[in-house]
């Protein structure tokens, strides 16, 4: 099994944070990962991203080559996943046209926030999972930095969609390394903000 | 005059014991004041009760930077202009040594001159012997960032154009807590000088002026006898110095204690501090 | 069972070196190796040990050979711009036979390069890079697991043959987190070796007197009685200096067949699927690792590929390189770099396959799908 996640967005959204915690996750629960980087000098300004490849055996190249899943948090972000708009497979599921994600497979998890991101994806060529991520972090937990736990959140529900209905990794596994990734101040915040994200995924799963 | 090499070792001096006596007579020219440094290093050490077992010295590059080789310690030869680094290295990892850098104004102020500024900063522990004779000696006679304006050297021909530095002064704003200038000529005051260097906790700087005989003083049509002289004439003790009249100064240098501050606290002194709090000390 | 931890692969350098017995670290922020200072200057005040930050990458290289010197196992870390500066104390530490660890972050160059990006263009520059002939192992890990056990590996010689070691890595693996059963990694676990002290009396002691092993029993500095004299001048068993040619013929000689012989010990690779395999690919680093991928790859397709990753870069493993160039019809060398390590794998070749090579310098990282075209041409040209 090898299994690729992207988590990209804005500068200072905390994508490469949200990557480490999901490796160290990964971890917990038992499985190899690595985890890579992709930034520049700048620190505060542009896209930043975090790539993680988990499987259950020890990992040979360590970068993502074709993503099993993806969360974007910014529309920037989304504008530079996109590759281009092909006539779609299926004219069934509306316009003409669809946007297709760079080194995204087909059938792979797409996370997106419901708010901040607007995209035009087809439903059959991947597993759109849109929920209010950055609202719950602002209005639920007064903290908006938090956004990529609570995307992390909907990711660990998520992941269920491709795994015959259990989750690739443990809500547990994701508690355990929020403790060790964190500063201890912020560690309930962060915990908090993850399992607000578990409940928007289980409600986003259900609408969809 | 010249006395036969081994009539000077029957005198059976008690600082020969700082001195590795089979590697003698030194590689240094007639006339040369590396040799009354080391003397002088070697009585100051006899003086305080240092053993050889307690002193490690460090040297770059260059006349001066052979000294280590007769010194009976643990001694280091290293790179030029890189001595302090090493020996801020070796006293950062064992305080308890006495580390004297023996180095001259090539290998101090040109090529190693960035870490003279940082250990001068840091006030490590270190006692710095500079030999200041004005010239490239070793590489025969090239421009040094001592040499007087106008002075003869094989790089300069027609004469020095480039400014020099004020050693002294530079040691000082660069954060030395004890800064000292003595000659060749005043081999008893030296000795003093540089003891209370080593006594000195923290970073130490000695100028000795010392003539290079045989590279600059022949090119700049000195004898032997007018080098050491022209230190004993143009070379002020510092009291006096004080009360001189400005107008009188021109052409000359104050000679003794130039600054000396014990109230900054000594750089392997602090971090093995912090260390204690951090783990209890142990190596 | 595995106890996987996550490790940042400049952190796991720096508490491997605490486990090897590191006490004593200097260095000056460069990227991408900076993390390896950050960590030392956390971990080394509570095990007892020293950091400090020179004013530059020489005094950094300088500052390690003075400690050694006390008696310190002593690191540094750079990436290639430092490592080029590093290189005079570099070769005077392999002269005066001061045991250290250079660690070596490798990003793009030449020059300024590309800072934030991978390249793997130090391979000669490892060897050859100081002035004068020299001998030093140098060690190249491929995973965040293997930056622990080659650090370790990297200060056990260094101290066992009173040298400096170069530990390579890249930008990828310094920069990479990576799961890490850290089972082996614990006091009681790891094997370390320590530096030979001298056995003689004060009165009988020569510093640079070698063993059979020919290596000296060099006392640290402050050791009572056994006070002795360095110097990068070629000397004699005093450790004075001296022009004397046999003197001299015998010290070059010496230096570097302490590590030659040494050669069969010090040699690790990893051997994936050669067995069979009718092309192979030799690589190291990240480089490697993409190599592994490709050779699955290319298995499915039916071409019988094999992969030797070589991890101890020097003093190379040339019988290994020549046995594998005469089982096998062609070798593929993909590197980060203009063509490095291919040569010297055509050296120990002598013709018995062809080397082909594959070769990138632009801070990109050469992709599974690369090597396996790489490998589909080849393998249609030789048909």
């Amino acid at each position: 099994m090898r299994y690729e996640v992207r988590v990209i967005g804005s500068a200072g959204q905390g994508s490469i944070l949200a990557a480490v915690v999901l490796a160290t996750a990964a971890a917990e629960e038992g499985l190899w990962a690595t985890q890579t980087a992709s930034y520049g000098a700048a620190m505060r300004s542009g896209t930043s991203l975090g790539d993680v490849v988990i499987s259950d055996q020890q990992i040979d190249f360590p970068q993502v080559t074709e993503l099993d899943a993806v969360i974007i948090q910014s529309q920037e972000a989304y504008d530079e996943m996109v590759k281009g708009k092909p006539v779609r497979l299926d004219p069934e599921c509306g316009e003409n046209t669809a946007d297709v994600l760079v080194n995204v497979k087909p059938g792979a998890l797409v996370i997106v926030d419901e708010d901040l991101v607007q995209c035009d994806l087809d439903c059959n060529m991947y597993r759109v999972v849109s929920a209010p991520i950055a609202r719950t972090a602002a209005e639920g937990l007064g903290r908006r930095q938090v956004m990529n736990i609570v995307a992390l959140g909907v990711f660990q529900v998520a992941t269920s969609l491709q795994f015959d209905g259990k989750p690739l990794i443990s809500e547990e596994s994701f508690l355990k390394a929020i403790e060790k990734s964190v500063p201890k101040r912020f560690i309930d915040l962060n915990k908090t903000a993850f399992q607000e994200g578990v409940k928007i995924g289980k409600a986003a799963l259900q609408k969809a | 005059m010249n006395v036969p090499f081994e009539k000077v070792l029957e005198k059976k001096e008690s600082y020969f014991k700082y001195l590795r006596l089979d590697k003698l007579p030194t590689i240094w020219c007639p006339g040369c004041g590396i040799g009354q440094a080391l003397k002088a290093t070697c009585m100051a050490l006899y003086d305080l009760g240092i053993d050889n077992d307690q002193v490690a010295m460090v040297s770059g590059i260059g006349c001066s930077s052979r000294t280590p080789g007769y010194f009976d310690g643990f001694t280091l030869h290293t790179t030029h202009g890189r001595a302090l680094a090493f020996a801020t290295g070796l006293k950062l990892f064992k305080p308890e040594l006495t580390t004297i850098v023996f180095t001259g104004d090539g290998d101090c102020f040109a090529i190693g001159g960035n870490h003279f500024i940082h250990a001068a900063r840091r006030n490590i522990d270190v006692t710095v012997v500079m030999i200041n004779n004005w010239i490239y000696g070793m590489t025969h006679g090239q421009v040094s960032p001592t040499t007087p304006l106008g002075s003869q050297t094989t790089t300069t021909p027609g004469g020095n154009y480039e400014p020099n530095f004020d050693v002294a002064e530079l040691a000082k704003a660069a954060g030395a807590t004890y800064v000292a200038r003595g000659t060749a000529y005043h081999v008893t005051e030296l000795k003093k000088l540089i003891q209370d260097g080593i006594k000195h906790k923290g970073f130490s700087f000695i100028e000795v002026l010392s003539p290079c005989t045989i590279i600059y003083g022949r090119k700049n049509r000195m004898t032997f006898e007018e080098m050491y002289m022209w230190l004993k004439e143009n070379t002020i003790p510092v009291k006096a110095w004080e009360k001189l009249p400005e107008e009188k100064r021109a052409g000359k240098l104050p000679r003794g204690v130039l600054y000396h501050d014990d109230s900054r606290p000594e750089y392997t002194e602090v971090y093995w501090n912090r260390v204690k709090q951090l783990s209890g000390g142990e190596k | 069972m595995a106890k996987l931890e996550l490790k940042y692969g400049n952190h796991a350098c720096a508490e491997a070196a605490i486990l090897a017995g590191c006490r004593f670290y200097a260095g000056y922020p460069i990227t991408p190796s900076s993390e390896i200072a950050e960590r030392m200057a956390e971990l080394l005040p509570r095990h007892g040990g020293a950091f400090i930050q020179m004013e530059d990458e020489i005094a950094s290289m300088a500052a390690i050979v003075g400690a050694s010197f006390a008696g310190a196992k002593a690191m540094t870390a750079t990436s290639g711009p430092g490592f080029s500066l590093k290189q005079e104390n570099l070769g005077y530490a392999f002269m005066v036979e001061a045991p250290c660890v250079v660690v070596n972050v490798q990003r793009g160059g030449p020059s300024t390069g590309l800072p934030t990006q991978i390249g793997q263009q130090e391979i000669m520059q490892s060897l050859w890079g100081t002035h004068g002939d020299k001998l030093i192992p140098v060690f190249y890990p491929g995973n965040v697991q293997e930056i622990m056990e080659e650090t370790i590996r990297a200060f056990n010689w260094a101290e066992r043959l009173r040298t400096p070691v170069v530990l390579l890595l890249d930008e990828v693996l310094g920069h990479m987190r990576e799961t890490v059963d850290m089972e082996q990694f614990t006091p009681d676990k790891v094997e370390i070796w320590n530096r030979k002290m001298p056995e003689v009396p004060p009165e009988e002691y020569l510093p640079y007197k070698p063993g059979e092993d020919d290596v000296p029993a060099i006392a640290p500095y402050g050791t009572p009685g056994y006070r002795g004299h360095a110097t990068g001048l070629h000397h004699d068993y005093t450790g004075f200096p001296t022009t004397n040619p046999e003197m001299c013929e015998e010290l070059i000689e010496r230096l570097i067949r302490k590590v030659k012989r040494n050669q069969p010990e010090m040699e690790k690779n990893e051997e994936y699927k050669l067995d069979d395999a009718e092309v192979a690919i030799v690589a190291f680093g990240t480089t490697a690792r993409a190599a592994k991928t490709a050779v699955d790859m290319a298995r499915e397709k039916g071409i019988k590929a094999g992969l030797l990753r070589v991890v101890t870069i020097w003093p190379s493993p040339e019988e290994t390189l020549n046995k594998l160039a005469k089982h096998v019809n062609a070798i593929l060398v993909p590197e980060l770099n203009m063509g490095q390590y291919v040569l010297e794998v055509e050296r120990c070749a002598k013709g018995e396959a062809p080397v082909y090579r594959l070769n990138r310098a632009n801070g990109k990282v050469i992709y599974p799908a690369e090597i396996l075209s790489k490998l589909e041409e080849i393998v249609k040209a030789r048909v």
